[in-house]
């Protein structure tokens, strides 16, 4: 019988809990750059992935994408939290700093997707579009982008995709990397300038709804677009013919399939602040009110800069109307 | 003649007339013992160079704290400044305090213009052996020592407005929780011009506890220094939520850890950092940590990590133990992330750091 072991781990929101689980076996998932396996937990699976000291001693940016990883994870998971939608990968815990950093999925959906653009039945492939271009609606709308969106990337059970392997995500409005260059990459984000857009992902997307399209007959030359289908240059000159800010989002790339856009079921992770936002204001303000009724906020204040250039503005014009009054005889001195 | 300085003791709390004679104690490397030495005798270069490092003996005029030594320049600064961190047992303050302090020994302050150096050299070098440099290999510290009364480390900052000494006190959670009137412990809060108040990001977890309970060490602390008269208006406070490591993936924490620490004064920036650490603090149930923010007129908050990570028990089980003594340890080393941040909103507060900006730090 499987050994149990215990470990501790933290929820998306940060709680630290126990969780015993017993080994799962190898797993081999295509696209991540860590190790993984899978345990299973009170019966049911789950991919860990983590560092082992040697192999971060050996290459610590695996430290780095472990900590993408989690950080799309836990943030994925406080936006959607208990309507987590099932086209991305579920974190269920973590701990970065134990003596061996890991990260635990729920086991992922379906089989990888590498190499199926080219096997997927002509009546599979817009479910397989639309469902990646929900999938990269629903991280963009929560502030993340995959930034190495590839088929190693996906999963597909035969009616739904699912994204998964966090490992260089970033944040919107984070500064661009400027680290290795896909060939998914947009032409900006292969420049690592600007900052993270919540259109990162696109370019990468329609390079696989492109493929996936074109099935076998995909030339591979992606930038070479001049034997595609009307409906298909429709749709994706849009994306490859512009700047990112110029771009279509995902939303509108689901309207140019026809596909239905559902109101997303995203929180805010930060609504449960509110309240004490609203106590530390009203404390603030009794405590202007209090200095002021008892006079002592002038004793050591150093002056309003904005009253300070006022003051300057005013005693130029001042000065420039004496002087002016002086040089035209206005006024005898 | 001009008339002796009056100076107030940061250990004993009490006044007293700085004494100026020509005779200063220095350390016997030998014996450990300090021995009297009149320096009257030699050149003014080396009268200043022993004087860095001899001591003054405190006549503490009440007679109620053991001997205890003053560095020989001490007055010869600016008025000192005295910071006291106050928090429960394990909340983090003597890791915190070594961050900070082996921060700024690295140029962190440098972006304010301001140097650190040892005024009180033979202290710092116990501090720095006893705990910078454990905290350098990863261990983590051992707690306060209970019924401690003295300075932690008495540094020398050099800024745009002069030197300044600063002297640190860490004393135990035990001790600022202890309701005992004649704890000495204590005592340091009557010299104080700067208080850090300490609560860690809990994990109920490790705590047994679903909520944060009720923090003594911040009450009594608060009561003490309410009852002299003008302190809370006075008094610059900050309070700083240690082991945000915790928190590094959860909002709002994550954005300010992910900024790493700052590089210029900004009111307005310190007030939003503030109102999320209010916010999160009130959001689990920390409200007896907020007391401090309502009682001082000026106060700061702060989300801050000493190690940059929790610490992992040595063979992997709590209990363990390697030879020399280690227990907890920090698999990936220490990456302290903005443990300045409090020492500035206090140096800005109390006009170390001079200018416009500076002075609104921490008003309401």
């Amino acid at each position: 019988m499987a050994e149990l072991v215990k470990i501790r781990g933290r929820n998306v929101f940060g709680r630290l809990r126990e969780i015993e689980l017993v080994e799962g076996g190898a797993y081999d998932a295509p696209g991540s750059r860590l190790r993984q396996r899978l345990v299973v937990v009170k019966n049911r699976s789950y991919v860990y992935k983590c560092v082992p000291r040697a192999d971060g001693n050996r290459e610590p940016a695996l430290y780095d994408m472990l900590d993408n990883e989690v950080r799309a994870g836990t943030r994925l998971g406080q936006v959607y939290a208990d309507r987590y939608p099932p086209e991305l990968a579920r974190l269920a815990a973590y701990n970065v700093d134990a003596e061996e950093p890991f990260v635990l999925f729920y086991a992922y959906a379906g089989d990888p997707a590498t190499g199926l653009a080219t096997r997927l039945e002509p009546e599979h492939r817009r479910l397989f579009e639309v469902g990646l271009l929900r999938a990269v609606r629903l991280t963009a709308e929560a502030g993340v982008i995959h930034g190495a969106l590839t088929m190693d990337a996906l999963r597909w059970d035969g009616r739904q995709v699912q994204l998964v392997n966090f490992e260089s995500a970033r944040q919107v409005g984070e500064p661009r990397r400027s680290g290795p260059v896909l060939p998914s990459h947009s032409p900006e984000q292969s420049s690592g300038s600007g900052t993270v857009d919540k259109r990162d992902d696109v370019w990468a997307a329609c390079l696989i709804v492109r493929d996936v399209a074109m099935g076998a007959s995909a030339n591979g030359f992606r930038r070479d677009r001049s034997s595609d289908p009307e409906w298909l240059r429709a749709l994706l000159d849009p994306v490859f013919d512009n700047e990112v800010a110029h771009r279509p989002e995902p939303a509108d790339l689901l309207r140019g399939l026809r596909s239905d856009v559902p109101e997303l079921a995203a929180g805010d992770p930060e609504a449960g602040l509110t309240p004490g936002q609203r106590q530390f204001d009203r404390i603030s303000l009794r405590k202007r009110r209090t200095t002021a009724n008892a006079g002592q906020e002038p004793a050591n204040r150093g002056t309003n800069p904005r009253w300070g250039v006022a003051a300057m503005v005013v005693l130029v014009v001042i000065a420039a109307v004496v002087g002016l009054a002086v040089m035209f005889g206005w006024v005898n001195l | 003649m001009p008339a002796p300085r009056t100076v107030r003791c940061p250990i004993c709390a009490d006044p007293f007339a700085w004494p100026e004679g020509p005779e200063i104690l220095i350390k016997d490397e030998d014996t450990g013992q300090y021995k009297p030495k009149d320096i009257s005798p030699l050149s003014p270069e080396k009268q200043a160079f022993l004087l860095r490092q001899g001591y003054l003996e405190c006549p503490n005029p009440s007679g109620d704290t053991p001997s205890h030594l003053l560095p020989a320049t001490y007055v010869n600064y600016q008025d000192p400044l005295v910071i006291g961190l106050v928090g429960a047992p394990a909340s983090g303050k003597t890791h915190l305090l070594t961050a900070m302090i082996r921060q700024a020994y690295r140029n962190g302050l440098d972006p304010y213009d301001i140097s650190t150096t040892a005024l009180d050299i033979l202290r710092h070098d116990d501090f720095r052996s006893r705990y910078i440099e454990m905290f350098e290999k990863g261990a983590a510290l051992p707690g306060t020592t209970v019924g401690v009364i003295e300075a932690a480390d008495i540094l020398l900052l050099r800024g745009p407005t002069g030197e300044r000494p600063v002297t640190f006190f860490d004393v135990a959670g035990e001790d600022l929780a202890s309701t005992a009137a004649e704890n000495r412990s204590n005592r340091f809060l009557l010299g104080a011009n700067a208080v850090i108040f300490v609560c860690e990001a809990e994990d109920p977890l490790e705590t047994k506890r679903l909520t944060p309970a009720e923090n003594k060490a911040f009450e009594l602390a608060v009561e003490r220094l309410r009852s002299v008269p003008g302190r809370v208006d006075q008094l610059p406070a900050t309070i700083a939520v240690t082991k945000s490591d915790r928190l590094r993936y959860v909002p709002p924490a994550d954005r300010w850890l992910r900024r790493g620490d700052e590089r210029f004064v900004d009111p307005r920036r310190v007030q939003r950092e503030s109102r999320d650490v209010f916010a999160y603090l009130s959001q689990t149930g920390a409200a007896a940590s907020l007391l401090p923010f309502e009682t001082f007129r000026r106060c700061t908050l702060h989300f801050v990590s000493a190690s940059g990570g929790d610490a992992v028990p040595v063979n992997g089980q709590d209990g363990g133990s390697t030879g020399d003594g280690l227990e907890k340890y920090f698999p990936r080393g220490i990456r302290p992330t903005r443990v300045l941040e409090p020492l500035v909103a206090i140096l800005a507060m109390t006009g170390v750091i001079p200018g416009a900006e500076a002075d609104r730090v921490g008003r309401p």
